[in-house]
């Protein structure tokens, strides 16, 4: 994914965490598991890590760590999310569902999570759609993960303008959005003093 | 033989500029709607800030309150409107993913098949030089030793061809593959003249910018 | 050491996606200052690999932090120049005092050299045609009506039209005005449209 590098919201991704086995002893470093009294860390012990850390481990020749599905992406949640994906409160079980699923896919060697991840993507995404229409719906959804409420609030700034638009016939000028933001901030921090 | 070309001068002038002004307004169309950065078309705009300013000295030989005054004048706006836009959409690409631009655009040179004017070349050198010297300035010069390297590989960001577009086949198109990634089912699909569809940006980029389809 | 210290760096830009937050120098120098120390202790284990074999894999983890503070550093000054670009387009080429305080000496710099850049390239538009050059920050809006009625938000003062007539902008007084005219002023929150 050469094109990340310098995305904030992957790094964020990026630094959720996923448990791993280490396959070798490490010396110093036992201060990644939070459970582990000694300075090293040994081979076999299982650590909850950041995406980026285990990726990079992995990765390497011989690998120093294995990685296993967290829970969301196991076979329990997973029977959830093919039965009804729209019930489900990603924002408090998963915040970064889709793209941390994605990373994660290609160390389940049968493909399920990937298809768990489409289907998924499906279910809410029509949820998604026909409650765009009016605010009140959007509102009464289930709490969404951060892509999705990204998204709708994308939806949403569209339907907005389409209809202010069709109602006026063009659109007032207006002050810069930035500058807009910075005042709003400012006005905010200063009722605040 | 001499009234004839007087006549024929005359309607010359007005398909000319009608010509340019759908020439633009397709371009800038397509420009808005591309991923990637399309092939300049500075002779169109240079065309058509020499009709802007043979438009203005016209309009100021009329009286101020003359009714074709403003007509003009909306006119005008609206075509420099189209232009300003057009131009600022493709600073915005180059900014954007200046690292690519540059490295596709220094082969293209070599062929003379640019894509940027020099102007628009030159600013997109200067950007990326600005990018490095500030991130050298306040943060690679100050890690550790082999942390430093300014890695452009990884800075670069590439635009996103496989994105969906809006687009309508100016002229019948045989032949265009459209490639499977995920198994061996690649699709091969003909445009009708005046069809529309939606389809992945890559299959049909060179049909963009050689005219045959237009991005809607 | 292990990326927490940027992480809250990148947590707080992303809270505030719409506007610049005060650049955090602060923060930049400690997460800096870990990276040395990081590297520090690897150059000494990397020393020692030769009597204990399994120091090997601890400097590797310790690269992959260095590799991952280098990134998002990288990328907390790459999302803030987007920014700050953002704030040429809008407040245009001289920042407002409570803005410019937002950015870090360096950023500033960036700022004017981007400044410099467009106005470079701004200016030799047209120039074989005999223009003086085009601003492409006007000319932001496809323009609806060649005038428009205005309120004045602050007190502004005098305006110079094209036509040489001088209005003065006061708090609360209205104007109509041509489109042209007032769009950077509307676009810099000192004029609003109204009807």
């Amino acid at each position: 994914m050469a094109n990340n590098y310098l995305s904030i919201s992957d790094i964020l991704v990026s630094n959720e965490k996923v448990p791993c086995r280490f396959l070798h002893d490490l010396p110093k470093l036992g201060f990644l598991d939070p459970s582990c009294t000694e300075e090293d860390l040994k081979a076999g012990t299982s650590v909850e890590i950041p995406l980026w850390l285990a990726e990079s481990l992995s990765s390497r020749r011989p690998p120093l760590v294995a990685v296993d599905l967290p829970k969301v992406y196991k076979e329990t949640y997973r029977e959830i999310f093919n039965a009804d994906a729209c019930t489900v409160d990603l924002h408090k079980l998963a915040q970064y569902f889709f793209e941390l699923g994605c990373y994660v896919a290609k160390y389940d060697i049968k493909g399920e999570v990937a298809t768990t991840l489409v289907n998924t993507f499906r279910q809410r995404f029509k949820m998604i759609l026909s409650a765009s229409v009016s605010t009140d719906s959007i509102n009464a959804l289930q709490p969404l993960s951060s892509s999705e409420r990204d998204r709708t609030a994308s939806a949403m700034a569209s339907e907005k303008a389409l209809s202010t638009w069709l109602k006026r016939g063009d659109s007032l000028l207006t002050t810069a959005n930035m500058v807009a933001n910075h005042r709003k901030r400012k006005r905010a921090e200063m009722e605040m003093l | 033989m001499d009234e004839e070309q007087l006549d024929l001068s005359g309607e010359e002038e007005e398909i000319t500029a009608d010509v340019v002004l759908k020439t633009i307004q397709t371009s800038w169309q397509n420009e808005r709607l591309s991923p990637e950065i399309l092939p300049h078309r500075n002779d169109m705009v240079e065309c058509m800030l020499g009709q802007i300013q043979h438009m203005e000295r016209n309009i100021n030989k009329l009286p101020k309150t003359d009714l074709r005054t403003s007509i003009h004048k909306m006119e005008l706006s609206r075509i420099k409107y189209i232009i300003c836009n057009y131009l600022k959409t493709r600073l915005e690409k180059i900014e954007q993913n200046c690292i690519i631009i540059i490295n596709d655009e220094k082969q293209r040179i070599e062929s003379g098949t640019n894509y940027l004017t020099p102007l628009e070349y030159r600013y997109a050198q200067e950007h990326l030089l600005n990018i490095e010297h500030h991130l050298k300035q306040t943060i690679l010069n100050q890690v550790p030793g082999n942390m430093q390297v300014f890695e452009i590989n990884k800075m670069s960001t590439v635009p996103n061809l496989q994105s969906h577009v809006f687009l309508k086949a100016n002229e019948t198109v045989h032949g265009i593959v459209l490639e499977d990634h995920f198994g061996d089912q690649d699709e091969e699909i003909d445009l009708e003249e005046g069809s529309q569809h939606i389809l992945q940006y890559k299959f049909i980029a060179d049909l963009v910018k050689n005219g045959k389809v237009q991005l809607i | 050491m292990f990326g927490e210290k940027v992480i809250e760096l990148l947590k707080e830009s992303e809270r505030n996606r719409e506007t610049l937050d005060q650049y955090n120098d602060e923060k930049i120098r400690q997460i800096i200052e870990e990276m040395h120390v990081l590297f520090k202790l690897n150059m000494n284990d990397a020393n020692a690999t030769t009597e204990n074999k399994s120091l090997w894999t601890t400097v590797q983890v310790r690269h992959s932090a260095l590799e991952r503070n280098k990134r998002c550093l990288l990328a907390y000054l790459y999302n803030r120049m987007n920014k700050i670009k953002i704030l040429r387009w809008e407040f245009g080429s001289v920042l407002p005092p409570d803005i410019r305080e937002l950015l870090s000496d360096a950023e500033y710099d960036w700022f004017s050299k981007y400044s410099t850049n467009l106005a470079t390239y701004m200016r030799s538009l047209g120039q074989d045609i005999g223009y003086n050059g085009i601003d492409l920050t006007e000319n932001l809006r496809p323009p609806k009506s060649l005038n428009i009625e205005v309120l004045c938000l602050v007190d502004y003062g005098k305006l110079e039209l094209e036509d040489g007539d001088v209005i003065m902008l006061k708090k609360n007084s209205t104007h109509f005005l041509p489109t042209s005219e007032c769009q950077t002023l509307i676009r810099q929150g000192i004029l609003k449209q109204i009807t």
